[in-house]
């Protein structure tokens, strides 16, 4: 028996959970400031009460106050699509902070042409991969080999391994 | 699932963990399903929320927590409560822990109540307790973990 997401029973029920997802980046980031909500009210031209309704009922968050509060944190927003093989919804939305993780692991692109050379390296490293047999004294053999092959020679980690 | 007289009742199931509801109508205090769904959308929403952020293991105090061996010296270090600061509710209950590789940690919710102030009534943890080792209600954990290492 696969049961959906509880996100899947409304439209309402998924804006609240990613509004939550956002509230609580916002959070972080505001208590990282060491702001209080007095400070950030004042900073998005709102009462306290509204911003604290906001906080405690983030299903009520529109695009405009997503940003002016991102704005006003001195953060950025984006508006993302994903496919995640689940189109039953049995899994919920992925969680905002994943996306944001893997945004500064990826060493923060900020461009299309970017991302390109990302998967460019990821593309010579499988390269490397390929050329490493499986009977190699792994650990030296691999990062000396990895070194070379980042300079630009690519070498086969069989021949290499002959001469080790 | 539900003529019996002690059972597990879904909720939220992620990869590593779960939190569901004891379903239990013969114990009068074991009221957290029947107050749960009487709540309105929000606070459900975001009970709902709270549940996904601790089957991701994203920690916050704010929205649950344990209570670790410096509570009374670890008396209720199974017990663990879901609460809604704002709305002053909170949804106690216990964890169960994988017996197999593979199985996953449950959150089993078992008492709803509301409350004003931040100290933890311990009434609420004992009930806990009480319920956590009865014989039925650890048969109707395992029956449901069978019951999701099927699904």
């Amino acid at each position: 028996m696969k049961h959906k997401h509880w996100t899947e029973e409304s439209a309402d029920a998924f804006v609240y959970r990613i509004a939550s997802d956002f509230v609580e980046q916002l959070e972080q980031k505001r208590k990282t400031l060491k702001w209080t909500r007095k400070r950030l009210a004042h900073e998005v031209h709102l009462s306290t009460g509204r911003v604290s309704q906001v906080i405690n009922n983030p299903g009520n968050l529109t695009l405009e106050l997503i940003v002016k509060f991102a704005r006003a944190l001195q953060m950025k927003v984006s508006v993302l699509a994903y496919e995640d093989k689940d189109p039953e919804n049995v899994n919920g939305p992925i969680n905002a902070e994943v996306f944001r993780v893997c945004w500064e692991n990826a060493r923060k692109p900020t461009a299309k042409w970017q991302i390109d050379d990302i998967r460019m390296a990821a593309t010579i490293d499988n390269m490397f991969k390929e050329y490493v047999p499986v009977f190699s004294p792994i650990a030296h053999a691999t990062s000396v080999a990895q070194g070379n092959a980042l300079k630009g020679e690519m070498v086969h980690a069989g021949a290499y391994t002959n001469s080790f | 699932m539900d003529s019996a007289a002690c059972a597990i009742r879904y909720s939220s199931q992620g990869q590593r963990r779960g939190v569901h509801f004891l379903y239990y109508p013969s114990l009068k205090w074991a009221n957290a399903l029947d107050e749960f769904e009487q709540l309105p959308d929000k606070v459900q929403f975001y009970f709902k929320t709270s549940f996904d952020y601790w089957n991701d293991y994203r920690f916050n105090s704010d929205r649950f927590h344990g209570f670790d061996r410096s509570h009374k010296k670890g008396a209720y270090k199974d017990c663990f409560v879901f609460r809604n600061i704002q709305q002053k509710c909170r949804l106690y209950g216990f964890l169960s822990r994988p017996q197999f590789s593979g199985d996953v940690d449950l959150c089993i919710l078992v008492l709803f109540c509301r409350k004003k102030e931040n100290l933890t009534d311990e009434t609420m943890l004992r009930r806990i307790n009480q319920v956590r080792v009865r014989k039925d209600v650890v048969e109707a954990i395992e029956s449901f973990r069978r019951e999701l290492r099927r699904s």
